[in-house]
Formats: C-alpha cells, structure tokens, sequence
C-alpha cells in the first residue's frame, strides 16, 4: 500500500467512523440529507418547535458566493488546525467549493476546481443543460441511520441529581449536550463539471488524492452520494453527452460502474438499509446492487419524485411520488402497501418518526406542502395542508419543525416558512429577508437552513449559540 | 582571576539581599503574582539584568515538563546559617534546595514509590506521570524552621524541612496516583489542589486537606465539569473560599453541573462545599469551541471589596466580587472585556492561558494583567502599544470604578512574545517571558494530534523580558541566552533575582552583577 493510498485509507475510514456518531450533531450528509434521503435532520441539540413558538428562529446571515449555489452539506464540532468549527460546504455552479464556519459565517477555505478534461468546456447553458458544476456535495453516509440521542455531551459529566444554586434557575429547560468534537479530518467529495471526483480535505480544501475521472464532463448530475466507500451519482437529460444512467466509484481502486437508463431519467436515489439503491426513474422503480450496480429488480411506473427510505420497525419502505399525483409507498419488494392520490403534481419528499413511533411523510404537491401519517404497513393517512407557496422545494424536518420554502419566481422572492409538523400550524417565515428566488433545494444542519438563490446568494436561518 | 573574583561578588550580593519571599506558586494564596517586598530591582536598573548564575539539575523532563515555578525563602536557618533559598521541584519526582548565594544544591529529595497501576498515554503531554504540583511553603515554626509541602507523583504528601530536607512528618494521601495535580495552595493550615484532564482516571475536582488533621481526612469539590486547570491552581479568597476555574463542560445548576465557568469551595466542618460560582453567558458557546475558563484567578482588595479577575481561551477577562460572583443569577461580572485576542476561536495556540496579575501603585490605582497567546484581535483598541502582536502579549488594565459601576480601561499592551506567559510585578517591573513552546494541538492532516515529541522539536526558546509596569515599555530582553523553552513553567522573583525552570532542567538566576 502506498502512502498516499494509506493516507486515503485512514481519511475514509475516519470518515466511516465519523458516520457511525455523526449525526448526533444534526449533520446533512448530502442533496438529500443522509443515504436514505429522508430530508430530516434527526438530531438536533436546540431546534424545536418550543423553540420557534418561543422566536428563537431567525434570520442568521446571508453571504455572496461566486456562482448559483447548490444544496449545502454540513459538519460540526471538526477539531481543525485552526480550533474547533462548525463548517458547511457548498458548491456553486462555478466550480467552487466553499467552507464557512456557519456560526459567524467565515469563509474558512475556498477551493477552485480546474476543468480538466480532453472535452470542451460547455460555455452556454440550454433549458435542460446548465453549465458548470451541476452536483452538490456529499459527505460520508451511514446506510443504517442511527438512532437519535443527545450527544455526548462534550468534556461534561454526566448530569446528575441535585439543588439549584442562588438565583432561581432550578427549573430550567434541560441542557442541551453538544455532539461528540471529532478529532481527525474526514473529506468532502466534490465532482467538477469536468467530470472529476475530487476528495478533500474537510478542513484544508485540499485534494487528498489526485482527483478521479468518473462521469464524463459537462454533464448534469444529480444526488451525489457517498456509502461505504463508493461514491454513486446520476446523469440525466444527454448533458455534455454523457450517457444518462447511474454511477458509482469505488474509491479503494477507483473503478467505475454503471447502470445507463438510455433515454429513462432518473429523478432521484435512497439506500435501503441492506445496501440496495433504489433509482426512481421516469419509467419505473430500480433496485440496484450496491457499486456493482447491477439490476435486483424494478417495477414499472412513471416516477416525479426522488424516493425516500424509512423503516417502521424492522420493515423497510420506499416512498415515491408517480405523474398521476399518486403517493405510493412499497415495500422492500416494490410491491405497493400505500397510495395516496391527490390533485397536484408530487414533486418531492421528506419523512421523520417523531417521538411518539409516529412516522410522516411529507410531500411537496402542487403549491404547498402536504403531510401524511405512515401505518406499521404502510398505509398512507393525509394529515394536514399547508398554505399555497410558489413551487415549493422539497421540505425538510428538523426535530419536529418543518421547514417550507416557497422557492418564489422573478418577480416574487423566496420565503422559508417553519410549520409544526403535528399540525402544520406556521410557527414562523423569514418574511422579506430573502430577495431573490431559489431554484436549488433547502439544505439543514447544526439547527440551521440554507437556502440559495439564483443571485449567488446563501441564506442561513436558524438557531445559533450566543457568542456573547 | 576576574571571573571568580566576579562570581564571588555576585555571592556576596545575594547574601546581601533583602528579605523577600515567593512561598506558592504566584507569589501568595491569593495568586496575585505581586512582590511586594522586591527593594533591589526598579525600573531604572532592571536594563543591566544578566544571568547571574544557571544551574544544570539532573532532573529527566517527562512528556513536555520539566521545572517548576522556584519558591524562595530568605533567611532559612541552617546548620551552616542562615540562607536564601530556592526550593525547585522537577516532574520527575525531585525537588531541589538551592543555596541561592552560591548556587549550590543543599539538598535533593526524590520520592521513590511503586509505579502506579494507570498513567497517562506516553506522548500526552497532557497526563506526565509523575510529580506536577509545584509544591508550598508553610510559615516559619518557632525554632525557624520551615517547612515545605510537597506532593510527590503518587499523591502523597511530604512534609519536609526546608533547611535540611528531611522529613517533619509522615507521608500521607492526598491526591491521585499520576493524576496531575495543578500548584498547590496553602490558607490556615489547608492545602488545597487541583486536578484536570482526568489524567490515569483522577476526578477533575478541588482537593483539600487539613494538615494538621491527625487523619488527613481528604476533601474534594467536584463540579462535574472539564478539568479544573488553572496553572497555579485555586486562588484562596479572606474567607478561605478555594477559587478554580472549571474546564469545558455543560452548565446545568439544576444536577450541580458547574462546566465552563468558576467554582469557589470552603471548608466547612470537614467537607469541603460550594460556596459560590460564576458562569459566563456564553458558557454553551465556549463548550463548543473548547474555550473553556482555565486560568487561574487572582484576588484582591480594591476600595474595600475584595475583588477578583478570571479569564478564559475565548480571550476575555471577568471582574467578579468574591462574596457574590456573578451577581444573583451568577453570570453577571461587575465588568467584562472585549474579546483582546482569538479572533480566530482557536483552543490551542490563542487566548488567555495559565494565571493573571494584579498590582496597585503608589498613586492607589489598581493594575491588571494579562498574558495571552496568538495575534491581538483587530478590533481591540489599546493606547499604547508596541508593534503587531502576533505570537502573543502582556496586556494591563487599569480598573477604576464609578458610583458601583466598574471599568476594566485599556492602558497598554507589550511587545509581540512568543507564546506569553503568566507575568509578576514587582517594584514598578513587569517581568514576563515567551515561553518559546509550540502549542499546536492539531494539524491540517491529521486533525487533534497532541503529542510531545512533535510539539518538544518544534519548540524554540525562551526569552526574559522586563517592562515598565505604567507604560509597558520594554527594559530588558534576555534575547537568546536562555537556550531552551518552557512548559507549565513560570517566574518567581525575589530579592534582586529573577528565577526560570526551562525544559532541560536548567534552573536560569536572573540578577544584577555586584548586587
């Protein structure tokens, strides 16, 4: 093994084991949040809805970035040469990575990815291929999710029972306890436009190995992905002429694999818990061997949304939305257990058990978000509606709050609204803070949301310690 | 012939010094750093300071320390008279009585024991396994003799004649096996300590003991929080109150969870009890960066309170009262500063480290000191200043206060020094050091890799400043004579000498020739 290989080795294995703990610090691992693409954040130390009835949602900051961004992805508690931060990464469509320590926001690194590839770099955009990097990021995902806690609450010890002290904060809201500081580098994947898969260095920037040839250049590229090794990603619509279908690189010898779609589009991929990637597509459900890619099994239908998977108990469901504004939820065997119809196009998901074993399963249809109750088989119950919002994003739920945006148009900006997710009530809206549109999905870490807009522009709101 | 004749008048003028003892680590129980008895160094002779003597122990450092903070007695009756000396413990279990004079050991005391059953992981510079408390001098007893307590590595305490080194009484427990004890403390016949990092499964708590309890019945205070390692360890308030600031860890008064902030215990009866506390705000926010409060706090008396400074990594220092710190919720200081250093939230090589200062000139105004690592933060305004501050700095406060309202006031701030340490006052003379230490605890490659061997290559060495204590000024460097650096290490001063341990065991006498 060379240097350079043990070095890949102990970073990715770093990685993998900061999976295994890392979410307890309400990390978003990728487009979809984790491998499964629940869309939530399912541990989150001050985000609830008590928090938001009490206004402790705002508005954090906003920072211009060069280029559209994509959705974020999120780290925290990093012990980096420079202290311990709190970092997100996003990518624009010009071919930059950023790094911002999110409570301020600093820009902790900015890394410029090179086009480097025997194609010509595509100049103009199309109504269906954009230029530039088209992929955001993705971080190490766990394929079983693991089950939320409280962290480890730092160099503390435990709580213990005893009397207040003077000043009459006895009874005080329990104190929230940080996630466990993770002590060495794990990496960022990033593929540039010219179809390069970078890995870097989550706290210098830095290609931590040459950068592999994986998909080729220009193309359009959705749900990059990274579960055990393997980094998965989607091509769709032709783009730079790349193939349409899926893709996977193994990074211990960077070898490719493929499943090419001819002309179905995938709309969107989830891991199972077994490793079995499930690809929505156009013209049916995909089960796909995990890197080898290589078919299980599929069944037929015309798919609008990405899936989304979630377990009630030991039993395994995949969720997905069709053209006919069905809600369908099969099993591990893409056999139907659930359908919802409903007036609207689907256009995504998100799910989240609340503490009560109730599992939701939220929808964006038409122009609101739309929320249903799962039963132990599958059964689809629809719960609440929320108010009309312009072409609403995929939604996201962080420990109970649903976060909403009403992506906007031209001539009407973006707005996030949090909604209770038990009843949909609005618990708050960011109102006129933001000022351009979005046309990328909402992203969510450490008790923040992201939102990018068409002007470069990235929006955080949320919740953040007090530094004063 | 001129050298000796040279040496022989530097003996002479140590035995010619005035009486001035260091008998704790920071000068007193309070940790104020100030000698008040120094008559022979002043601001306008302090540019002559030479090395007077050094001297090589043979004490073996142990991860990155070596020497700690001498403490020094006067006129200590031995059988060949009447001395001056400097009693220097060293982490290998040694302790060191030095005639300052002729700077010849008197007597070496180390302490054999069986090798305790845990110890800290070799190369953590956090856990040394061995001794880590720089030890205490009592008062004098009727006969002059003095004693010194000293805890050895194992826990025990030694209580030994300083004129001769043998022992007053039997060992007895004190502390933890290994478990890194900080500075111990001595206020109406306590002894007190504290401990940090957990280091070979030791609590992080405040330790007392009565010494002349028969059973040397151990009490200890735990917070429940990160280590408690403020470098000279608790500060002793007029009541008795044990002053320690609590490492990272949650605030939570409901479960007694004292993290990131400052715990006062008292004996009472004998147990050893919270009496009062202090939590920044902010204290959720320090956790998460690790900024947690870790210097060791200085008390004093200002217009009739006794009053008392804390400081933490996040770069800020707190006023507090000590009969209500915090005010009623506790988290209210009478006064506290903008962030002075670590714009860049760093835990290891920026921010407030290891002790603060305190002295009050002739015209009564009260002074505060403050050592602090890392470049000066952009938005802190002082009057005076000399050059960028980048590797760190002393910064003084004058503290004024106006119909109950309190002002710590900017007055300067030193030159650049390379990692500042804890400074001491003594006659109108700050004397402060760069330790010369790489602090660095992660790297871009590996993140959080705290090991001693890299961070011992990569340090330099350390050097000896003196600085008028009203404007800052410097007035003298000691430049590159002091050959090695300094961990964990600090200053002592005391008629006309100023003393520092470095890594490689040599003990450096600062003085002046003739005097």
């Amino acid at each position: 093994m060379s240097p350079k290989s043990i070095f890949l080795a102990a970073l990715v294995s770093g990685a993998l084991a900061h999976a295994q703990f890392g979410r307890g610090g309400g990390d978003w691992l990728d487009a979809g949040g984790d491998a499964q693409r629940s869309g939530a954040v399912r541990t989150d130390a001050h985000m609830s809805v008590e928090l938001a009835e009490k206004g402790g949602i705002t508005f954090q900051w906003k920072q211009k970035l060069s280029g559209v961004p994509s959705p974020s992805v999120v780290a925290s508690r990093l012990i980096t040469y420079k202290g311990f931060k709190d970092l997100m990464f996003v990518a624009t469509n010009n071919d930059i990575v950023y790094s911002i320590d999110h409570p301020f926001p600093k820009i902790f690194w900015e890394k410029h990815m090179p086009f480097n590839s025997l194609e010509v770099q595509a100049k103009t955009a199309t109504a269906t291929c954009p230029v530039g990097m088209t992929s955001s990021l993705a971080l190490a995902a766990p394929l079983a999710p693991p089950v939320p806690n409280q962290g480890r609450g730092g160099r503390g010890g435990p709580p213990m029972p005893g009397a207040a002290g003077r000043g009459g904060m006895a009874q005080a809201a329990p104190v929230p306890t940080l996630p466990r500081p993770r002590r060495t580098p794990a990496t960022v994947f990033a593929l540039s436009s010219d179809g390069l898969l970078h890995v870097l260095n989550q706290h210098t920037g830095e290609d931590v190995v040459p950068a592999a040839r994986f998909i080729r250049a220009n193309a359009k590229v959705r749900d990059l992905m990274s579960v055990n090794n393997v980094i998965y990603a989607a091509t769709v619509d032709n783009c730079g002429g790349a193939p349409n279908g899926v893709w996977a690189l193994d990074l211990a010898d960077n070898m490719v694999y493929e499943y090419k779609t001819g002309d179905t589009m995938v709309v969107g991929m989830a891991f199972g818990s077994d490793g079995t990637l499930y690809a929505s597509t156009d013209k049916g459900m995909l089960a796909l061997e995990q890197k080898t890619l290589k078919l299980k099994m599929q069944r037929d239908g015309s798919y609008v949304t990405a899936p989304a998977v979630f377990k009630i108990g030991e039993k395994e469901f995949i969720a997905a939305g069709n053209e006919h504004g069905h809600l369908l939820v099969l099993d591990a065997k893409l056999e139907l257990v659930g359908n919802a119809p409903g007036a609207g196009k689907l256009s995504s998901l998100a799910t989240w058990e609340d503490a009560d074993k109730v599992r939701w399963l939220l929808a964006a249809r038409g122009s609101a978000i739309q929320a249903y109750k799962v039963s132990d088989v599958g059964a689809l119950e629809a719960a609440w509606t929320s108010k009309e919002m312009v072409s609403p994003a995929a939604p996201i739920i962080d420990n109970g709050v649903v976060f909403a945006l009403s992506s906007g148009s031209r001539t009407a900006p973006a707005v996030l609204y949090a909604l209770n997710i038990a009843s949909g009530k609005e618990l708050w809206s960011s109102g006129k803070s933001i000022t351009g549109y979005s046309t990328a999905a909402l992203s969510a870490g450490a008790s923040k949301i992201y939102v990018g807009t068409h002007d470069g522009m990235l929006y955080a709101f949320g919740y953040t310690l007090p530094r004063e | 012939m001129r050298t000796t004749r040279f040496v022989v008048a530097l003996a002479l003028g140590c035995a010619l010094a005035h009486a001035a003892d260091w008998p704790t680590d920071g000068g007193n129980p309070q940790r104020t750093a100030w000698q008040k008895d120094e008559k022979i160094l002043n601001r306008e002779n302090v540019k002559n300071l030479k090395i007077v003597w050094k001297l090589q122990l043979d004490n073996q450092p142990i991860e990155m320390h070596s020497l700690f903070p001498p403490l020094i007695a006067d006129k200590v009756p031995t059988p060949s008279g009447p001395k001056q000396i400097a009693l220097v413990a060293g982490v290998s279990d040694n302790i060191y009585a030095i005639d300052v004079a002729t700077h010849q050991i008197l007597w070496k005391k180390h302490f054999e024991y069986p090798a305790p059953a845990r110890r800290g992981r070799p190369t953590d510079p956090l856990c040394p396994a061995g001794l880590t408390a720089t030890p205490v001098l009592g008062a004098p007893a009727a006969n002059g003799s003095r004693p010194v307590y000293a805890m050895a590595g194992d826990g025990e305490v030694h209580t030994l004649n300083l004129a001769d080194g043998e022992d007053l009484a039997p060992p007895y427990q004190f502390g933890y096996p290994y478990g890194k004890s900080y500075a111990l403390n001595l206020w109406n016949d306590v002894l007190f300590t504290t401990t940090a990092q957990g280091c070979a499964g030791n609590p992080n708590q405040i330790w007392s003991v009565n010494i002349k309890d028969p059973s040397h019945k151990v009490m200890t205070y735990n917070p429940k929080s990160g280590g408690l390692w403020g470098r000279t360890g608790a500060a002793i308030d007029e009541n008795g109150v044990a002053w320690a600031p609590t490492g990272d860890g949650r605030y939570d008064p409901a479960t007694q969870t004292y993290g990131n902030g400052l715990v006062g215990a008292k004996v009472v009866g004998n147990e050893l009890k919270l009496q009062d506390y202090y939590i920044p705000k902010n204290w959720a926010w320090l956790q998460s960066r690790d900024l947690d409060m870790q210097v060791t706090p200085a008390i004093f008396k200002y217009k009739g309170k006794e009053l008392m400074i804390a400081a933490s990594k996040e770069c800020r220092i707190y006023l507090l009262d000590t009969k209500a710190a915090g005010g009623d919720d506790h988290q209210t200081p009478l006064e506290r500063t903008p962030l002075i250093c670590n714009e860049e939230v760093n835990f290891a090589s920026a921010g407030i480290w290891g002790a603060l200062a305190t002295w009050e000139d002739a015209q009564g105004t009260r002074w505060i000191l403050s050592p602090f690592w890392g470049p000066s933060h952009p938005d802190f305004k002082v009057p005076v200043s000399y050059g960028p501050v980048t590797h760190g700095a002393v910064i003084a406060f004058k503290l004024e206060e106006k119909n109950g309202k309190y002002k710590l006031i900017p007055a300067w701030m030193s030159r650049d020094m390379d990692q500042a340490e804890p400074p001491v006052i003594a006659n109108g003379v700050i004397y402060a050091f760069g330790s010369g230490e790489n602090t660095e605890q992660a790297y871009p490659d590996r993140g959080l890799d705290d090991n001693s061997p890299e961070r011992i290559h990569d340090s330099t060495h350390a050097v000896l400043y003196a600085l008028d204590a009203e404007t800052g000024k410097e007035l003298y460097s000691s430049g590159d004579q002091i050959k090695s650096w300094v961990h964990f290490g600090g200053l002592s001063v005391a008629n006309g000498r100023v003393y520092l341990g470095t890594f490689d065991s040599v003990l450096y006498c600062f003085g002046l020739e003739g005097k």
